[in-house]
C-alpha cells in the first residue's frame, strides 16, 4: 500500500510536469530566462534517484520474505 | 552507519551545489535588439531589451557598437523605458572601413557600477553608395575600458540564459558517471585478479548506479534540448553517442542476468564491463568532439566553448562533481550489500535444500 502511494505521488509529479509542458509552453517554460527548465531538470534527477531507491527497497523486502 | 564521513561529505557537497547553483543571479545580458539592419549615414533608434539589469535604479548607461576592424561607435542619446528596456539613438558614419560592403557589429551596454553586457553580432551595417556625410560623425578610434561588475554572478549566454545552471544538475551527472564507471571497471579488474565475488557484486552495483545517472543525464538533456533546440531528440551526435554508450552498459546487465552459473556470470560480466568502459571514453568524450554538435562546450558552437565555465561556476561545479560521485558510491554501496546478501541467502537456501534432499535420500 505504501509503495502504491509513493508510486502514485511520483506519477502525479510527472503528470504535472507534462501538463505544464503542454499547456503553458511559452509563458512558463520560456519565462524568466528558462529557469523552469532548470527546475524540471532538478525534478527529474530527484525523482529518478527516488525511484531507484524505491526499487531497491522492494528488492530488499523480497529478500526479507525469502529469509522467513 | 559504515563510512559515515564520506557519505555525509557527499551529501553536504551536493546540498552546497544545489543551493549555490540556484542562489547566485546571472550577470546582465542583452536579449534583443531591433532593428537588426542599419545603413551607412542612417540616423538610428535601437530598441534594446536587456536581462537582469537595473537600468532605472543603477548608474549612467552607455550603448556601444563595435567590431574587430575598428568600427567603434557610441550612441549619442540613451532613453531608459524601464529596468529592462532602453532606446539608443545615433548616426552611423557614411563610410565603412577597408571598403567593406557589410559589417556585423557587436553591441555593448555599460552601466556604471553594474558592469557591462555584450551581444555578439547584434546588427549589420550595410554600405550604401553616396550616403550623405554628416559633419562630426565618424568611427571612434578606441573604446575606453569598461569596469566589470563586482558582484558574484554566473555568466549570461544568449542561447542558455538561466539553463547555464544545468552545468550543476546535468553535467555533474555525466562527470560522476565517468568516475562511477571507472570504479566499476576497477572492481571488475580486481575480481578478475582474485575471483572474490565481493568485487563482482560491487562492480555490478556501481554500473547500475552509473546507468541510472546516464538515464537521468539523457532525460534531463532531452528536456533542456526541447526548450533550447526545439525537440527532445534531435539526433545530435552527443545524444546519439551517449545513447549508444548506455545501450552497451544495458547489455552488461542483460548478460549478467542471462548467465545462471555464478562463476561464469562474474567472469563474463567483468570482461564485458571492461570492454564497456573502454567504449565509454570515445563515445562520451572523443567522437562528439570530432563532429559538429549543438551541445555547449562541444565543437561547432563558437562563442560557447570554454567561456561557459567561469571561476564563479567552478566554485560550485567541482565540489558538485565530487558530491554527486560520492552520492553515487553511497547508493552503489547499498546495492552491493544487497547483491552480497542475496548471493549469501541463495547459497544458504541451496545448501539447506541439498541437505534436506540428502536426508530424504538416506
Amino acid at each position: 500500500m505504501r509503495k502504491l502511494r509513493i508510486f502514485s505521488t511520483v506519477m502525479l509529479i510527472f503528470l504535472v510536469n507534462f501538463a505544464l509542458a503542454q499547456g503553458a509552453e511559452i509563458s512558463l517554460w520560456q519565462s524568466h530566462g528558462k529557469v523552469w527548465v532548470v527546475i524540471g531538470v532538478i525534478t527529474i534527477v530527484f525523482i529518478g534517484i527516488l525511484l531507484f531507491l524505491v526499487m531497491l527497497e522492494r528488492r530488499i523486502s523480497n529478500l526479507e520474505k525469502q529469509m522467513e | 552507519m559504515k563510512g559515515i564521513w564520506w557519505k555525509m561529505t557527499g551529501a553536504v557537497l551536493v546540498l552546497y551545489m544545489i543551493v549555490g547553483g540556484l542562489y547566485f543571479p546571472l550577470s546582465t545580458g542583452i536579449i534583443d535588439v531591433q532593428p537588426i539592419r542599419l545603413e551607412t549615414g542612417q540616423q538610428f533608434e535601437l530598441r534594446i531589451t536587456t536581462y537582469n539589469t537595473r537600468l532605472l535604479d543603477g548608474g549612467e548607461v552607455e550603448v556601444w557598437l563595435y567590431d574587430t576592424l575598428g568600427h567603434i561607435l557610441q550612441a549619442d542619446l540613451v532613453h531608459i523605458d524601464d529596468n529592462h528596456r532602453l532606446r539608443a539613438e545615433g548616426i552611423i558614419p557614411s563610410q565603412l572601413k577597408d571598403g567593406s560592403n557589410v559589417r556585423f557589429l557587436n553591441m555593448l551596454v555599460y552601466q556604471e557600477g553594474e558592469g557591462f553586457s555584450i551581444l555578439p553580432n547584434a546588427l549589420s551595417v550595410v554600405h550604401v553608395v553616396d550616403s550623405p556625410h554628416i559633419a562630426g560623425t565618424d568611427w571612434l578610434a578606441t573604446m575606453p575600458n569598461k569596469k566589470p561588475s563586482q558582484k558574484i554572478t554566473f555568466p549570461f549566454r544568449n542561447i542558455l540564459a538561466e539553463t547555464i545552471r544545468n552545468t550543476y544538475f546535468h553535467v555533474t551527472l555525466w562527470f560522476a558517471l565517468m568516475f562511477i564507471m571507472l570504479g566499476s571497471a576497477i572492481e571488475s579488474t580486481r575480481f578478475l585478479l582474485n575471483r572474490n565475488p565481493l568485487h563482482d557484486s560491487r562492480a555490478a552495483a556501481l554500473a547500475s548506479v552509473g546507468f541510472l545517472f546516464g538515464i537521468l543525464g539523457l532525460l534531463t538533456g532531452a528536456l533542456w534540448a526541447r526548450h533550447t533546440w526545439g525537440a527532445y531528440w534531435s539526433w545530435d551526435i552527443k545524444q546519439n553517442m551517449t545513447a549508444i554508450a548506455l545501450l552497451i552498459y544495458g547489455a552488461y546487465f542483460i548478460l549478467r542476468a542471462s548467465v545462471e552459473n555464478k562463476g561464469d556470470q562474474g567472469r563474463l560480466g567483468a570482461v564485458y564491463n571492461l570492454f564497456a568502459f573502454v567504449m565509454l571514453i570515445p563515445l562520451l568524450y572523443i567522437i562528439p568532439r570530432m563532429a559538429d554538435s549543438l551541445h555547449p562546450g562541444a565543437g561547432g558552437n563558437p562563442g560557447l566553448g570554454g567561456e561557459d565555465l567561469d571561476n564563479n561556476m567552478r566554485m560550485f561545479f567541482y565540489p558538485g562533481i565530487i558530491g554527486m560521485t560520492l552520492l553515487g558510491y553511497w547508493i552503489a554501496s547499498l546495492v552491493a550489500r544487497y547483491n552480497t546478501l542475496k548471493a549469501l541467502i541463495a547459497s544458504k537456501l541451496y545448501s539447506r535444500q541439498n541437505s534436506l534432499e540428502g536426508d530424504i535420500k538416506s
